[in-house]
């Protein structure tokens, strides 16, 4: 996979890098959230992202609700949103602020897939890596690009973190919810008619 | 050793002898540039870029050590928001003080380490950012 690490600070740049190619993935780096806003415009590749939480220009947090808003576009349409993984050295009940802390916390609630803290080993990335990996493949069979869009959809509603949205989108959902569910009915009924009339004759 | 943690150490590096040698050689460089930017950040009183960059010289700490030097980094990433007692300069001492012999013991222990591993490659181009560690891999 190809995976982008953004750290402002260079060292973790290099050792984060040599992790991810020692396990058999490609590394691609960015030294600030506008450098790795820019990167994920033009790499419709990049798979996953492995953001610090504290930055100079952006945090981890508000890169991931940029990047939300981008368009990814390839040959075969918009390309999924990668992963993203948050790492932060502040640790909860530690030394972390209270910013840092609704931050993480606001990282688990809006769509990141993991948060790493500094330091890990290349076992706790590796394991976190796999099951992206493996999710990735099943979604590549599940997932068309309308069921992709609708889920990216859904996940900048939630990082709007804000309760009256998410209400309105679910009140508007709802209605097309329920023409859905009448057509997967319908689907049904006709699968299980063409079977029966299959098993006539 | 006082500042070096193996069982950090191990659980950063694995296997990846070489990799260890070259985060060592320029470790030195890392650190100076972070120690360099907390400096700039107290005289100006900049609360945001010292937090920044104290968050991470406590990163870059904590690949080697989970001892005292991590505590103090971890103790003037607490202050950066506000130093109403004015301790991080005198932390600040302590905290160089440490770094330095923190780096003396990773080099002593890439000294007794190299001859039984294969040389480290070459820092890929792109790695290190022009402001902060961009300096050339030293050697040991």
């Amino acid at each position: 996979m190809r995976i982008l690490i953004v750290d402002d600070v260079g060292f973790m740049r290099s050792f984060l890098s040599r992790m991810v190619e020692k396990l058999q993935h490609t590394a691609v780096v960015a030294d600030s959230g506008s450098t790795a806003l820019e990167m994920l415009k033009n790499d419709s590749t990049i798979r996953v992202v492995l953001t610090d939480l504290i930055m100079r220009d952006v945090d981890g947090v508000q890169l991931y609700r940029d990047a939300l808003a981008l368009e990814r576009l390839t040959d075969q349409g918009s390309a999924a949103l990668p992963q993203f993984i948050l790492m932060t050295a502040a640790r909860p009940g530690r030394n972390a602020q209270p910013r840092d802390v609704e931050r993480i916390n606001l990282a688990k609630k809006i769509g990141f897939f993991d948060v790493l803290y500094k330091p890990f080993g290349e076992a706790e990335l590796g394991d976190i890596l796999r099951k992206i990996n493996a999710g990735s493949s099943d979604d590549t069979v599940a997932e068309d690009t309308l069921t992709r869009q609708a889920a990216d959809i859904m996940r900048q509603v939630i990082a709007t973190n804000d309760p009256a949205t998410v209400q309105k989108f679910l009140a508007r959902v709802g209605t097309d919810l329920k023409k859905m569910d009448d057509l997967a009915s319908q689907l049904r009924r006709t699968s299980v008619q063409k079977t029966l009339s299959f098993g006539e004759t | 050793m006082r500042h070096v943690d193996l069982k950090r150490v191990r659980h950063s590096f694995g296997d990846a002898g070489p990799l260890f040698l070259e985060m060592v050689a320029s470790f030195r460089s890392c650190s100076n540039d972070l120690v360099t930017r907390i400096e700039d950040a107290l005289q100006a009183r900049d609360w945001t870029e010292l937090y920044s960059a104290t968050h991470g010289l406590l990163e870059v700490i904590g690949v080697f050590s989970s001892g005292s030097v991590e505590d103090l980094a971890a103790e003037m990433a607490n202050l950066a928001h506000d130093d109403p007692t004015g301790q991080s300069p005198q932390m600040l001492d302590s905290l160089k003080h440490s770094l330095s012999e923190l780096d003396v013991e990773l080099r002593s222990i890439a000294r007794l380490l190299e001859p039984f591993l294969p040389h480290p490659p070459a820092p890929e181009r792109g790695h290190f950012s022009k402001h902060v560690c961009d300096v050339p891999v030293e050697s040991i």
